[in-house]
């Protein structure tokens, strides 16, 4: 049947199968998906380099280019139920809308699902983040830091986590203020399920993102789905200005995020009431790192001000 | 930086069935490729696509700063579509035999309004591949209608389709596919009763007639059930 008009073009349900089929296979992490990707771009070894150009030259890398076409047949099958069930888009990394500091980072991100306004992504934006289990004053402080930040325009980054992360989203929301949810679940799941509500709303009026794979996600069990979750702080850190802790304990998500962040450059903020709690040693740790500490907003303003100056 | 440039390069997209439930005029079959994906009631300032096909749309007449950057707009999207294009010769040969036939400008010709925006870009494509492309405005409006993007009630298919007309003179000698051109397909709603009308002509009935947008648009506030 002579249907289809030839002209090697992207189809995106094409490449979501093939990106999906590659996280199938046994023991993929986060990891091992960017570094097959980087490859293709990253100069790591001159006779890989090569090969790449030759693809390069004439036609384009995609995922499907790494993937059977009896494979991706399969996976589109398998994908079916999702994409007329629910209504994400995904956005992929040559697109000129993908954010580049996906792609400029240690552990570059190919294909981000994602539900709401993919514009908030462009605009300034600070992560507010820390523990599941906060004390009542440490929402209190997310809650006033939250409403300054939203005065000043920045978008609220958050992982819709309990205590800290639930406390920034909806004091953004609450503001008439714009946040963005990153989350380590696919972009159909939720986790706590009570914030199911809160990331409804998210992906109708603000935005919600995720990386994790949907057929991934469902074929293996809870204790190797939550290393999706600490995943997710990278992507947070990557696309925030800089990142803000408010309360957080010794294991803390929080914490990944920060030194991330400091890895990459950007500021890291330690608001002072955790060095005060003489229970935890991170403060110490991460300031010894960089991360600076503040007593209030108006030193955070003065330290992203710096940043643009 | 280098190997983000490498990573980053503008490509063709098909809609399909991940894509075309979005535009709910278009059916299984209908064959649309885009370049960028606009975000409807987009803050423009800060995203790069809405920010290039505003200011490709400003509206005429216009002088000073909006007609320097409408004219931007146009050669940067021209660039886009010929760096899409020339990436190699099979791109090329399938441009060469298509017959491009733009939306018509919701303004008519000879109206201080009239907005040719979508043949300049064309035929700027057509300059950068040093290539004569055929380009005919075999369709126009019988009465100027408000542009699309600014009207509170979008037209009907019945209005649309009632509204178009075609030149007897452009339909003979055409390539065999048809590409309609258009900035950003929204419900498609103007490719399919541009469709329909150029399928109701003898010329066009045994030709395939395809889409060619630069965006399509993404509505932020679809409804998002989980």
């Amino acid at each position: 049947m002579e249907n289809v008009d030839f002209i090697d073009a992207v189809s995106p349900f094409r490449e979501l199968a093939a990106y999906e089929a590659l996280w199938d296979k046994k023991d993929t992490t986060v990891k091992k998906i960017s570094d097959l990707f980087s490859q293709y771009f990253y100069e790591s070894n001159a006779d890989n380099y090569k090969k790449i150009f030759t693809i390069f030259k004439n036609n384009d890398f995609n995922f499907s280019s790494l993937v059977d076409e009896k494979v991706i047949g399969c996976y589109k099958e398998k994908l079916k139920p999702f994409i007329f069930k629910y209504n994400f888009n995904i956005s992929m990394f040559f697109e000129p809308e993908f954010p580049c500091a996906l792609l400029d980072s240690f552990l570059p991100i190919y294909l981000l699902y994602y539900m709401g306004n993919f514009a908030l992504l462009n605009k300034k934006a600070i992560s507010v983040v820390g523990t599941r289990m906060p004390t009542e004053e440490g929402v209190r402080r997310t809650e006033k830091l939250v409403r300054k930040l939203c005065e000043d325009e920045y978008v609220i980054v958050s992982g819709l986590a309990r205590g800290i992360d639930t406390a920034a989203h909806k004091t953004a929301i609450a503001t008439n203020g714009s946040t963005i949810a990153v989350i380590g679940t696919p972009i159909n799941k939720c986790y706590p399920p009570e914030n199911t509500k809160l990331q409804q709303e998210i992906a109708k009026e603000h935005l919600l993102i995720s990386q994790v794979p949907f057929l991934k996600y469902e074929s293996q069990d809870f204790r190797k789905n939550r290393f999706f979750f600490p995943e997710r702080n990278k992507i947070m850190s990557s696309i925030s200005e800089a990142t803000i802790i408010v309360e957080a304990g010794e294991t803390s998500g929080s914490l990944i995020q920060a030194r991330d962040a400091l890895k990459k450059g950007k500021k890291v903020f330690i608001l002072n009431s955790c060095f005060e709690n003489k229970a935890i040693t991170w403060p110490e740790r991460l300031n010894n790192l960089g991360a600076i500490r503040v007593r209030e907003y108006e030193e955070i303003k003065q330290e992203l001000n710096k940043n643009n100056g | 930086m280098d190997n983000i440039q490498r990573a980053k390069e503008i490509k063709f997209q098909s809609i399909d069935e991940l894509t075309r439930k979005r535009h709910r005029y278009l059916v299984d079959g209908d064959i649309c490729y885009h370049w960028r994906t606009y975000i409807s009631k987009g803050d423009f300032k800060v995203y790069d696509t809405n920010n290039v096909i505003e200011n490709f749309k400003k509206e005429l007449p216009a002088q000073g700063a909006p007609l320097h950057y409408k004219n931007k707009a146009i050669k940067q999207l021209a660039k886009e579509f010929f760096e899409i294009i020339s990436k190699n010769e099979q791109r090329i040969e399938y441009i060469k035999n298509s017959t491009f036939i733009p939306i018509p400008p919701s303004a008519k010709k000879g109206e201080k309004k009239y907005d040719d925006r979508l043949l300049r870009l064309l035929y700027t494509v057509s300059d950068l591949l040093k290539l004569p492309l055929d380009i005919r405005e075999v369709i126009s409006n019988r009465v100027s209608v408000p542009p699309s993007h600014k009207s509170e009630k979008r037209l009907s298919q019945d209005d649309l389709l009632s509204n178009y007309m075609i030149n007897e003179d452009l339909c003979n000698k055409l390539h065999k596919r048809i590409i309609i051109f258009d900035d950003v397909i929204t419900a498609g709603s103007h490719y399919k009763a541009m469709q329909k009308t150029l399928l109701q002509h003898p010329n066009f009935s045994s030709k395939k007639i395809i889409g060619f947008f630069i965006a399509r648009a993404v509505n932020p506030n679809y409804n998002t059930t989980l």
